[in-house]
């Protein structure tokens, strides 16, 4: 089959805490960014794919008139999903350049659409009018019986935490770069046990934006290619009281997908980048996408191992504990994912010699998963 | 918070009526036997429609829950810390509920303990679902 490769990526001008710019602004910055990067116009752009903003608001203020759009909306996974809808459409030539897209002003509201679910929803109706505080109180429970089944503690939570704050370190975008302890972590202010407020993700404005095309005319574009070499994506419940098992998702599936179709082993990754909506996130998606077996993620991301320097490099940007998280962190993994493949940057956030990337996003209450493999052409 | 929006779906709408006369309920289909929750217009697994509300069973276990220290809902900020909790009624079926009369601590809330039904108003007055530990005064 024709191969899939990613030509440009970009966020917004700035990201963080930006009250002057407006959810369409950051995402029309992000995507006139990754489209410098990859040498092409929007005239060139024929299908888009974009989550919470409508495809046809997007497409109208970016000047592009596509012959196919994807609006695939299920929450922070949405763009690492729609990798793998991108590739499918453009290995069937039904466009030719496929834009993924994404802005929010998930900090200060500018023009944000509103994306809580109605009244009438089971969620509204059988969890938000108990007092249920979704999504952070659906996170703490599936943690909850994490730590009730595998021993897990919330010291081991604390080690994402520190591991993504000493990676923003060396990310001069980060929102957040003072350094952090895990005792900082663990007496950070109680928000819904077993979570303190410092397990919880930032919340900024910012725009990010991933062009691809078919390997054969990436080879004419500007930068050196990157590959989608395997993508997946599963469901399996949208709200946390139907998760039919609260401590391993649907990444179980998404993972294996995107390993069986790239051909290579989870030892085989140099580099990974795993959504972090809150510590346990990252912690159980280790888990899910078989890092270490179930039960095992509290030992593996203990001792620095994630941490730069460590032998697991994760979430290089700082992730959305501490880099930045507008609502749905997804696109900034590909991102993160891509920049690392083409070697980037200079200093410690660069990992030497990185071949193989994977790339996980997770939506909702856990309850979708887009899992990608990226390779260095 | 507006229950009389919250509950359009007739199915919906006999869940929360159970749950004013006292009684949490889930969904049995009387075809195939399929236990199911939330209600839904038919059975899953057979897509009968002949479905019956029925009071879950009075001995239930806690699966898994969270002490709420914050919310950004004003009508229940009053009332934090409180335990928010994911209850097992029958194999596979888990009901979100409130869990009453315990220290809405991690020290006294525990995983697997065995716990009865019970109801409470919410700020709106309305019957909500909840349970309380087995045998609790």
């Amino acid at each position: 089959m024709t191969m899939v490769d990613i030509v440009g990526v970009g966020e917004s001008d700035q990201v963080g805490i930006l009250p002057d710019k407006s959810t369409l602004q950051l995402m029309a910055e992000a995507a006139r960014n990754a489209l410098l990067e990859a040498g092409l116009l929007p005239r060139d752009v024929d299908g888009i794919f974009t989550a919470d903003l409508s495809a046809r608001d997007v497409a109208e203020y970016l000047g592009i008139r596509p012959s196919y759009m994807d609006g695939t909306s299920v929450g922070g996974s949405s763009f690492v999903m729609q990798l793998g809808h991108a590739a499918a459409a453009l290995q069937a030539n039904l466009c030719q350049v496929a834009l993924i897209v994404h802005g929010e002003s998930g900090r200060s509201g500018v023009g944000l659409p509103s994306i809580s679910t109605g009244p009438q929803s089971p969620e509204a109706a059988f969890e938000r009018s108990i007092g249920h505080f979704s999504p952070i109180g659906s996170y703490a429970m599936a943690c909850s019986r994490h730590m009730h089944l595998y021993g897990t503690t919330r010291r081991h939570l604390a080690e994402v935490a520190v591991a993504a704050r000493q990676w923003a370190m060396h990310n001069p975008r980060a929102l957040k770069r003072d350094p952090l302890s895990i005792d900082e972590v663990l007496q950070s202010k109680l928000v819904a046990w077993p979570f303190g407020r410092l397990d919880c993700c930032l919340v900024t404005d910012a725009g990010g934006a991933i062009v691809l095309t078919r390997a054969d005319m990436a080879r004419d574009l500007r930068l050196r290619p990157i590959r989608l070499l395997g993508h997946g994506e599963a469901t399996d419940h949208s709200i946390i009281s139907q998760m039919p098992d609260i401590t391993s998702g649907p990444g179980r599936h998404s993972a294996e997908r995107a390993f069986t179709m790239a051909g290579v082993g989870r030892s085989d990754i140099d580099v990974a980048q795993i959504y972090d909506s809150f510590t346990y996130t990252a912690l159980v998606s280790i888990e899910d996408i078989g890092f270490c077996k179930p039960g095992e993620g509290g030992d593996f991301v203990s001792n620095g191992r994630i941490a730069p320097g460590g032998a697991f490099p994760m979430n290089t940007s700082g992730g959305g504990l501490s880099y930045t998280h507008p609502g749905m962190f997804g696109i900034f993994t590909i991102i993160e994912g891509v920049r690392q493949l083409r070697a980037d940057f200079q200093g410690p956030r660069q990992v030497a010699n990185a071949e193989l990337a994977l790339v996980h996003g997770t939506g909702g209450t856990m309850s979708t998963t887009g899992t990608a493999i990226l390779a260095r052409t | 918070m507006d229950k009389t929006q919250a509950t359009t779906d007739p199915e919906t709408r006999a869940y929360h009526e159970a749950l004013a006369r006292g009684e949490i309920t889930i969904q049995r289909c009387r075809s195939c036997g399929h236990k199911q929750h939330y209600p839904r217009p038919f059975c899953l697994e057979c897509l009968s429609i002949d479905l019956a509300l029925e009071p879950i069973s009075a001995r239930s276990t806690l699966y898994a829950f969270t002490i709420n220290h914050v919310h950004s809902n004003p009508a229940f900020k009053a009332a934090v810390p409180f335990v928010m909790a994911l209850v097992e009624v029958a194999d596979g079926i888990r009901i979100m509920a409130r869990l009453i009369d315990v220290d809405p601590t991690p020290e006294a809330v525990r995983i697997g303990m065995v716990l009865e039904p019970a109801s409470f108003s919410d700020p709106a007055g309305s019957a909500m679902p909840a349970f309380r530990p087995a045998g609790a005064p």
